[in-house]
């Protein structure tokens, strides 16, 4: 079925009898996607569903009050992208309470969680990801993966686009460094 | 193992990870679900200030009247405490009339008038002689 147009959708959460529904459609709409960005910063499926539940909580909370101004779409990436980045503010806090936890590196564990099925070149290619700043990893796979134009991603991260091409190239030049050496 | 050999399409692929069998399916029922008991806890925290706002009144007041009643258990104590000391003084005094009290004022007040040989046998009966008359003087 196809999916109808944001404001569509956006028109009818606006009527109360009808704002149930217009919810649903759009977590219908946006779930797999914002899955998948948040699932290849954070690795780890159970965390991604905490984040991507959180995020649609927030879009619940905040749709009300949403004015229009920026697209639905960016407004959505917008915050499932602070979620994930607040999530791995929180995760390093908490590993460098706990050097000893045994999630302190979901990408060295990559092989041993269930829900992985890439192979050794993927699994490296994750490792050399890993290393990345923060910012600049939700740059590189929103890039690489997501296949996501500089013009979005610069709405997105209210970034300039030259700053994010320039961030792309140099997270590729660190990958690539990574990889030969490892 | 160059960047350019892992740079393929299936890298790029959602086949990376594996997702649990009707996560995606069960996903919309689960966050409803959430979002429901993420608005109790706002009403249950409003109740929880409302609940401490009365705790802590309650205990101001509670304390108020504690201090309150020990402070007038305190003065009720020194009141007794008085009441008992003056009923003691009381009781003590009952023993004692006025005669008694006369007899002992007039007692401790009371010259012995001593003549003649009386003054000689006092002296020779408390071995007084006539140095130790001497020296007292």
């Amino acid at each position: 079925m196809q999916s109808r147009d944001d404001n569509d959708i956006l028109n009818d959460f606006e009527n109360k009898l009808l704002s149930h529904n217009a919810f649903n459609e759009l977590v219908n709409k946006y779930k797999v996607r914002l899955y998948w960005h948040i699932r290849k910063i954070v690795i780890n499926h159970e965390d991604t569903d905490d984040i991507l539940q959180n995020t649609f909580i927030k879009i619940w909370k905040g749709l009300p009050t949403f004015q229009r101004e920026s697209k639905l779409y960016t407004w959505i990436y917008r915050i499932a992208t602070n979620e994930t980045l607040t999530f791995l503010t929180n995760k390093k806090k908490r590993n460098s309470l706990s050097i000893n936890d045994e999630n302190a590196d979901s990408v060295l564990n990559l092989k041993s969680q269930s829900y992985f099925e890439g192979d050794e070149a993927q699994k490296k290619l994750f490792k050399a990801i890993e290393i990345l700043p923060d910012k600049q990893k939700i740059v590189f796979n929103m890039r690489y993966f997501e296949d996501m134009p500089y013009n979005q991603m610069s709405e997105i991260l209210d970034t300039s686009e030259s700053a994010l091409k320039a961030s792309y190239h140099f997270a590729v030049k660190k990958i690539e460094e990574f990889l030969k050496n490892n | 193992m160059k960047f350019e050999e892992i740079n393929i399409e299936n890298l790029k692929s959602n086949n990376l990870f594996d997702i649990p069998d009707g996560y995606f399916e069960n996903f919309n029922a689960r966050l409803f679900n959430k979002i429901e008991n993420s608005t109790q806890p706002v009403i249950k925290f409003k109740y929880r200030k409302l609940i401490y706002t009365i705790s802590i009144a309650a205990s101001v007041v509670i304390i108020f009247f504690l201090s309150k009643n020990l402070l007038f258990n305190d003065v009720n104590n020194t009141k007794f405490a008085n009441n008992t000391i003056q009923t003691t003084n009381e009781v003590e005094l009952s023993f004692i009339d006025e005669k008694n009290i006369i007899d002992e004022l007039s007692s401790e007040n009371k010259s012995v008038e001593l003549k003649g040989d009386d003054i000689i046998n006092y002296l020779v009966d408390n071995e007084i002689d006539e140095k130790t008359i001497a020296d007292a003087y």
